[in-house]
């Protein structure tokens, strides 16, 4: 594999097997992480196996042999660490992670594999991957001499055992073995099967006899629950009894039994239900007695495959857009109604059910594009284990509330501030010594968390670390040299913390000397903002920092106080305002001619010049009301001329070829059908929003 | 773009005939209510909503140096879609009058001349000689990603 050859991809198949490969990819991450936490845990090592597996012989139907290659040696790796020859550990998690994401890259980009220096890259993983599982083998702690006294070749030739189990579904007894030579040629075609069946997937399913309690996500899976019944069957499990005490010399014969003992696991919880209907089953009777347990339990498996349908976002999208619609249309209508028809009470009757089916389409639609964490919680648990590795340091990552839902377009904002508050907690919250854990009284495991809760219909997010804290003193004395801050202001402890937020601060200078590392914390917080959300933090000095995130469940419903100026229509987020007022002509403070500040109460606040929205256009002589605007604390008066409406708006993203209009945040479509502009509250709070 | 046989839809700017290919147009809609954009070149109109899509809204009497003209009933909004770095978006023309779908051949087009135009020379692809009268082909997304919108994407 020098130079790479030319593969002949089919293209038709090439974007299902993506799909279908960033699936498995993405479940092999996730379990890899718990893998490392928990290596004796079976189920998971099976569940990578099979992943392994089926990307083989997905990738082998595309006819992609580097990624089949890839995951044939991790899968053959994974075997051994499924029949408990291999003991999990650090390396092999690597090597793991190291082949997902290679085979994600070849994936990503098609012609990876023509890149020499990538092909080499894999060439190292691969010989990793020969040797963990050579290397290793002789250290095995299982007390089967038989194995112990493999040689490699041996060793090899039983690599795949998973195609031996696909061949044996046609077997009909387990001491009829095939020999090693045809194994490797009955691969070739038994991995084609995964595809194949999947094409008749109910039809496929109704052969299953044996459950799997745990969750089945794919055909593959069900295949092997069926290679799994038809290899248990003829064996009546008694070996399975036997197997610890037997020292069968014949090779063949253990690893035999070692397979079923493996695979017999799982089918072996159904019968704790049933034990009357045992597994036990003679292989002939696939077609199925409609009132056995194990087909009810068969259909649970194939509703639960069908309770999910993938659908491309941007269909969501539109539906969402198109209920809006409805929505605004039956709100036309219904204006119409109740002022041109009020004596017709089957009319009114009949358009309040109407009214009331739409909103429950309306609600319906929103919650289609909710989302649990998980995604992005396993992404980010992934950049924490290369960050802490990366840095030698001993931290512990822990991850709660993956299963709370939250709209799609909120995670994809997400991700990006929250691996910059982990990798900020690893590498500046978490003390750089050790020693200094241990001084402090901590334990010297340090421990970082990601939460995730629902609370008063908003989300929180928390990223905990037990570090050092944010030592004050620095971060002021850093504000201060950098000229953020104002020398003559007093400032309180939770003001000084939030400097870290502030542009042009940089955490790393100040809380250690791993310069490059740190990442603007004011992009965090930009972020959020622009989701409608809060940056909120907590540190003790010494006992750790906590950074949360609240954001809306919904990025694209807000409620907007509707706000009229200069004869337009304005939507401000209810959120940023603080209150309404109609100024008294001495609230007002001139400075050179012009309204520049008004009075309020004991504040002195400055007035948003009308000049942001209206080039070169200047304020009323009569300003009949002003809204008060707030962000963190700060005020801005805004004059307007009517308040309109306060209500729940769906908030649009601004379209491209007005994305330099930096005071609009978005748009949306009012009642009456008419668009009306989000102003951007943040912006009119910024320096730079200048006329 | 080459030009070749195609269809092309003609509508009018007070007396001046335009075409543009039917390949582009999504659409033909009656005047709707325009919500301004402040802060924008002053041949964009604002914005539209489209059955829920908010899409843009240029005047092209206005892009086109013409004295503005008040909207009447037979004023059109032609809905073209325009790839705008590399997306395709939906943007709305207002224009006086919506004629009609023409076919036109390769031999009935000649190249643009290169001045006494009113408008800009490289949003024409040529003129149509048509048996009654003349048309000038326009390619509507040069028409919308003139200079001034393009200053507008750039600083973002």
């Amino acid at each position: 594999m020098d130079n790479y050859q030319e593969l002949n991809i089919d293209q038709e198949f090439w974007n299902d097997f993506i799909v279908e490969a960033f699936e498995h990819i993405d479940d092999i991450e996730t379990n890899v992480i718990s893998l490392e936490q928990n290596p004796d845990d079976m189920e998971i090592i099976h569940t990578m196996f099979r992943a392994f597996h089926t990307i083989k012989g997905l990738s082998g139907f595309v006819e992609h042999t580097v990624i089949q290659n890839i995951s044939h040696k991790t899968e053959t790796l994974m075997d051994y660490c499924r029949k408990g020859e291999l003991a999990v550990n650090t390396k092999i998690v690597d090597a793991i992670l190291k082949s997902s994401d290679y085979i994600k890259r070849l994936c990503e980009d098609v012609d990876s594999y023509k890149d020499k220096s990538f092909l080499d890259q894999i060439e190292v993983l691969l010989k990793v991957l020969e040797d963990l599982a050579n290397v290793e083998e002789i250290s095995v702690e299982k007390p089967a001499p038989a194995v112990k006294t493999e040689t490699e070749q041996d060793l090899q030739a039983e690599a795949p055992p998973v195609s031996s189990m696909e061949a044996d579904v046609v077997e009909e007894k387990p001491s009829e073995e095939n020999p090693t030579e045809e194994e490797s040629v009955e691969e070739e075609t038994a991995e084609e099967e995964p595809i194949l069946v999947k094409r008749d997937l109910e039809a496929f399913v109704n052969e299953i006899f044996i459950i799997e309690d745990e969750e089945i996500t794919s055909t593959d899976k069900a295949e092997a629950a069926k290679e799994e019944s038809a290899k248990v069957e003829p064996t009546k499990t008694e070996p399975i009894k036997e197997e610890p005490t037997k020292t069968e010399p014949v090779e063949e014969e253990l690893i035999k039994e070692e397979e079923v003992k493996t695979e017999a696991k799982v089918p072996a919880q159904e019968p704790v239900k049933e034990p009357a209907k045992e597994i036990i089953r003679p292989t002939e009777t696939q077609k199925v007695e409609p009132k056995s347990p194990e087909v009810s339990s068969a259909k649970k498996i194939v509703s639960s495959n069908e309770d999910y349908m993938k659908v491309a976002n941007h269909k969501i999208d539109h539906l969402v857009d198109m209920i809006g619609e409805l929505i605004i249309n039956q709100s036309l209508i219904d204006q119409y109604i109740s002022s041109n028809y009020t004596q017709d009470n089957q009319l009114i009757v009949n358009m309040s059910g109407f009214l009331r089916i739409t909103r429950e389409l309306q609600s319906l639609s929103m919650s289609l594009r909710m989302v649990s964490f998980k995604s992005t919680f396993q992404k980010v648990s992934r950049i924490a284990r290369d960050t802490i590795q990366e840095l030698n340091k001993d931290v512990e990552f822990v991850t709660s509330g993956d299963n709370t839902e939250i709209d799609r377009v909120v995670t994809e904002k997400l991700l990006d501030p929250l691996v910059h508050l982990i990798k900020n907690a690893i590498s500046h919250g978490v003390e750089e010594n050790v020693q200094d854990r241990i001084t402090s009284g901590k334990n010297k495991k340090a421990k970082v968390e990601l939460n995730a809760y629902n609370k008063r219909g908003k989300i929180f997010i928390e990223v905990k670390d037990d570090g050092r804290g944010i030592n004050t003193d620095i971060v002021y004395k850093k504000a201060l040299e950098k000229g953020l801050i104002d020398p003559n202001k007093t400032y309180s402890e939770e003001e000084i913390k939030e400097f870290i937020l502030l542009p042009g601060f940089s955490t790393a200078a100040v809380v250690d000397n791993i310069s490059g590392r740190g990442v603007g914390m004011d992009v965090v917080k930009t972020q959020i903002l622009k989701i409608g959300g809060k940056v909120n933090i907590e540190s003790t000095l010494g006992k750790g920092s906590v950074f949360t995130l609240e954001v809306p469940v919904n990025h694209a419903i807000m409620n907007g106080t509707i706000i009229e100026m200069r004869g337009q229509y304005f939507i401000i987020p209810t959120m940023n305002v603080k209150e309404i007022l109609q100024p008294h002509e001495e609230q007002w403070i001139f400075t050179q001619g012009k309204r520049t500040m008004l009075k309020v109460r004991e504040d002195i606040v400055p007035i948003v010049p009308i000049s942001i929205f209206f080039k070169g256009e200047k304020l009323e002589e009569h300003v009949p009301l002003v809204i008060l605007l707030e962000v963190d604390g700060e005020l801005k008066a805004l004059p307007i001329t009517n308040v309109i409406n306060r209500q729940e708006v769906v908030v649009k993203p601004v379209g491209e070829e007005f994305s330099s209009l930096k005071y609009i945040s978005g748009m949306s479509i009012l009642g009456t059908g008419r668009v009306s502009l989000i102003l951007d509250i943040d912006y009119l709070f910024k320096k730079e929003a200048k006329v | 773009m080459a030009i070749t046989d195609q269809k092309l839809l003609t509508f009018s700017l007070g007396k001046e005939g335009y075409g543009v290919s039917i390949l582009k147009v999504k659409e033909i809609i009656g005047m709707l209510e325009i919500t301004p954009v402040p802060r924008t070149p002053e041949f964009i109109k604002g914005v539209i909503n489209l059955r829920g899509k908010i899409i843009p809204v240029m005047d092209l009497r206005l892009k086109f140096g013409m004295e503005p003209q008040e909207y009447n009933e037979r004023t059109c909004i032609i809905v073209a879609e325009v790839a705008i770095n590399g997306n395709q978006r939906l943007i709305g023309v207002v224009v006086d009058m919506v004629s009609e779908v023409v076919n036109i051949t390769s031999d009935q087009i000649e190249p643009a001349p290169e001045y006494g135009m009113s408008v800009e020379h490289n949003f024409i692809l040529g003129i149509g000689k048509l048996k009654d009268r003349v048309v000038i082909i326009i390619d509507i997304e040069e028409v919308f990603l003139c200079d001034e919108i393009i200053k507008m994407l750039e600083s973002v």
